[in-house]
């Protein structure tokens, strides 16, 4: 019997049935993470599936190699004279940088006090109210359910509310710790620094991020560590 | 728990055993525990967190310790990383060297994959017991059922989400939902019996 056929039988037992659906959901759920994490990879480390090139004509491959000579060319003069082209007020991309700080939304719609909390400090910090944010995220600590993911939250919260001394205590205890946040937490400490205007110590902090920490992260870090600092 | 082929030990190798935490991804056992659970509730980001930046690393592996080019690493670190994240929720696996078992499942894989294209291969069977299903579907009745599923209330899929994927019992589901085992179980009957309708319907 297909398995078309069996989901068909009136009959089938609960056990068939209970392995059917089980196959069919987990490798539904396994495609769909597949998908997303083929997207996550590429963006937030530049890993990318590279498919093997086959055999190219001759007159194809003597323009590739054109092409090729034109690019490298044009990129030895970019890099001549791009650390000039880099250098601009690093202010203007700290604003930025400050700015696209974001919340990762809970997906959970429980009733528990945590998650209700969670909700409304994530609905707070979206409009901007961050004092709110930041007193629903204290509450939120002295929970029993509370998360490394929501010490890193209220850190975030600080930082963007202004609160910079409060945001580099939570920064620093994340990175101290040697939590899953170490290095987000190094970088957002670096932010912070900054703000402060303590160039030198943020600097430092910024150059402590590895690209084995994240690509994104890396090269926010790169790229801020190039920038001209009055 | 999964069976390893055991590792060579230090004296053997006469190299100095790596800090624990490096042996399992920066994990500490507590935040691989706090992993373990949120992988299991449907909240991959930990996982991610954790195993994305050693991704190219494993490409790399395999690339230098049996030939594979990079496309096939990659299908064979990432099928390993689903798998990987099956025996997790499924609790058949134990903080102590992820790191070796995640290389050993990916060599696994890269096996299978050959062997799938009828390739020679001179790859070992690391004899891993890994997840398999016991039942293969068409891709004609996956996509039916896709279709089926996707036509399913959001609770219903949640709910068979939890259960078949998440791999928690209709005990845990109820406690979390704040409702009593029985009635879940009935939801979960009706929610699997409105799927084979669908199904029927749309094939």
């Amino acid at each position: 019997m297909t398995t078309s056929e069996k989901l068909r039988d009136p009959n089938l037992s609960e056990e068939e049935e209970d392995a059917i659906i089980g196959a069919f959901v987990r490798r539904y759920e396994n495609e769909r993470l597949r998908e997303r994490w083929q997207v996550k990879l590429k963006k937030e480390h530049g890993v990318v599936r590279k498919e093997i090139i086959t055999t190219t004509k001759p007159a194809k491959i003597r323009r590739l190699v054109l092409g090729l000579i034109t690019v490298a060319a044009s990129l030895l003069l970019l890099f001549i004279f791009w650390p000039s082209l880099q250098q601009q007020n690093g202010q203007e991309l700290l604003a930025v940088y400050v700015a696209d700080i974001s919340l990762d939304a809970t997906r959970s719609t429980n009733p528990d006090p945590a998650d209700s909390l969670r909700r409304v400090q994530f609905s707070a910090f979206e409009a901007a109210d961050y004092a709110l944010a930041q007193s629903s995220g204290e509450i939120l600590l002295q929970l029993p359910e509370a998360t490394l993911e929501d010490r890193f939250h209220l850190a975030l919260i600080q930082l963007k509310g202004g609160q910079i001394d409060a945001a580099k205590t939570s920064l620093q205890a994340l990175i101290d710790e040697d939590t899953l946040y170490r290095a987000e937490a190094q970088f957002h400490l670096g932010l912070a620094l900054l703000l402060e205007g303590d160039k030198t110590t943020s600097l430092d902090k910024l150059r402590q991020i590895q690209a084995s920490d994240g690509r994104e992260l890396y090269e926010k870090a790169q790229t801020l560590l190039r920038q001209k600092w009055e | 728990m999964l069976a390893l082929p055991k590792p060579l030990s230090s004296n053997q190798l006469k190299v100095t055993p790596k800090p624990k935490t490096e042996r399992n991804f920066g994990l500490s056992e507590s935040s691989f525990q706090e992993m373990v659970s949120a992988t299991k509730d449907g909240d991959h980001r930990f996982f991610e967190r954790a195993f994305h930046a050693h991704f190219e690393d494993c490409i790399a592996y395999l690339r230098r310790k049996d030939q594979a080019e990079q496309s096939e690493a990659y299908d064979a670190v990432m099928e390993a990383l689903l798998r990987f994240r099956d025996l997790l929720v499924a609790g058949k696996i134990r903080y102590g060297n992820l790191r070796y078992l995640l290389t050993l499942m990916a060599r696994q894989e890269l096996r299978r994959q050959r062997k799938r294209q009828g390739r020679f291969t001179t790859l070992p069977d690391l004899g891993l017991d890994l997840v398999n299903e016991a039942v293969e579907l068409s891709e004609e009745d996956f996509s039916l059922l896709s279709r089926a599923f996707n036509s399913l209330g959001e609770e219903c899929r949640e709910l068979l989400r939890g259960f078949y994927y998440g791999k928690r019992t209709v005990k845990e589901i109820a406690k979390e939902a704040g409702r009593k085992a029985p009635a879940v179980r009935k939801q979960k009957s009706r929610c699997i019996a409105t799927l084979r309708r669908y199904f029927y319907q749309t094939s």
